[in-house]
């Protein structure tokens, strides 16, 4: 805190003291000047010292990235050839692909195992003998499925048996 | 016309900056001293006021004129200080932003400074404490010595309410200046 160093008006007036009773030009309640001299003095501190310079970009247009402009004309049309010819093709090929498999007969019903451990057995159980190459596809058959669980695995067993015709 | 904006005829870039500068030079300060008034900060304060200038140059950018620049200009700097509370309470959690303010560097200050340094302390303590209104009439009071009529107008209210307010505002000030054992001016 500052002292006073004098009994002069000046030095007196500097130092007044919040305690000391306010001068009162009104009312009584005015607080004294050194309130006032105090927020001065505060704010002008709190102040910036040197006023920036507002903070703008200089040109929206020039501050942002290139936009692309839609397109006019043949490069619009080609685009849209373009996607026309890819639903064309694939309509037709679903088209023409349907058509090939319209004529011919359904293969034997059952599942195809490709695995070398999977073989074909005759109905009493013995493995079936390796046949030709030109195979005699009976006109019925039945294939009975089974999924054997076992502790050391599973195993899926299909039995193919020849479906005798009866004749009439 | 929306918000009191209206689309405006084009304006040519080199005019439409000038004004701008314009407008800065005008109004920077008092937008400043209303988010500071807020934040008690005058870096917040400052970034709070360009960010507001900022708004109010992308809003002249896209074809807007903005009636009342001045007091669109305060309402923005209004919603921007009130918009870093929440902002600000992410930063530094349940600390408030006043609390580094007091920390002192390591570099010994002459003794003067540092007697100035502990009042100003306590008097931001004290202005932090009063209501922000008024915090705002005495910003505008002793930061940019603003006379009545020119605080009247910036905060919308009339030149008695003024005096009433800014009266007790010094009053409530003082009380509570005395109460911390602040005594003399630095």
């Amino acid at each position: 805190m500052r002292r006073p160093v004098g009994k002069g008006a000046a030095n007196v007036r500097r130092t007044m003291s919040l305690l000391s009773p306010p001068p009162v030009p009104r009312g009584g309640a005015q607080p004294p000047d050194d309130v006032d001299d105090l927020l001065r003095a505060f704010f002008k501190a709190q102040m910036p010292k040197s006023w920036p310079a507002p903070d703008v970009p200089a040109s929206r247009r020039a501050a942002s990235l290139p936009v692309a402009r839609p397109v006019k004309g043949w490069p619009l049309m080609r685009s849209r050839l373009a996607v026309a010819a890819s639903v064309a093709l694939l309509v037709g090929g679903s088209l023409l692909l349907a058509e090939a498999f319209q004529g011919r007969p359904n293969g034997p019903a059952g599942p195809t195992i490709t695995n070398g451990k999977a073989e074909a057995l005759n109905p009493d159980g013995t493995p079936k003998a390796p046949t030709s190459p030109e195979i005699h596809l009976p006109a019925k058959i039945k294939i009975n499925e089974s999924l054997i669980q076992e502790p050391n695995g599973t195993t899926i067993k299909v039995d193919v048996i020849d479906w005798p015709t009866t004749p009439k | 016309m929306k918000n009191g904006r209206v689309k405006s005829t084009p304006q040519t870039a080199p005019t439409r900056r000038a004004d701008f500068e314009a407008l800065y030079q005008r109004h920077s300060r008092e937008v400043w001293a209303l988010a500071y008034a807020r934040w008690m900060n005058a870096d917040t304060a400052m970034d709070v006021a360009q960010e507001a200038f900022l708004r109010l140059w992308k809003q002249w950018e896209d074809g807007e004129v903005i009636l009342n620049p001045r007091a669109w200009l305060l309402r923005v700097a209004r919603n921007l200080a009130e918009d870093h509370a929440k902002s600000a309470f992410r930063r530094n959690g349940t600390h408030p932003p006043q609390t580094m303010n007091g920390v002192q560097g390591r570099e010994p200050l002459p003794l003067e400074s540092l007697e100035r340094e502990e009042t100003f302390g306590q008097l931001r303590e004290v202005l932090a404490r009063l209501q922000q209104t008024d915090r705002e009439i005495l910003t505008l009071r002793y930061a940019l010595d603003y006379n009545t009529d020119a605080i009247a107008e910036t905060l919308g209210i009339n030149a008695t309410a003024v005096h009433m307010r800014l009266s007790r505002a010094r009053q409530r000030l003082a009380d509570q200046l005395r109460a911390n054992g602040v005594h003399h001016a630095p």
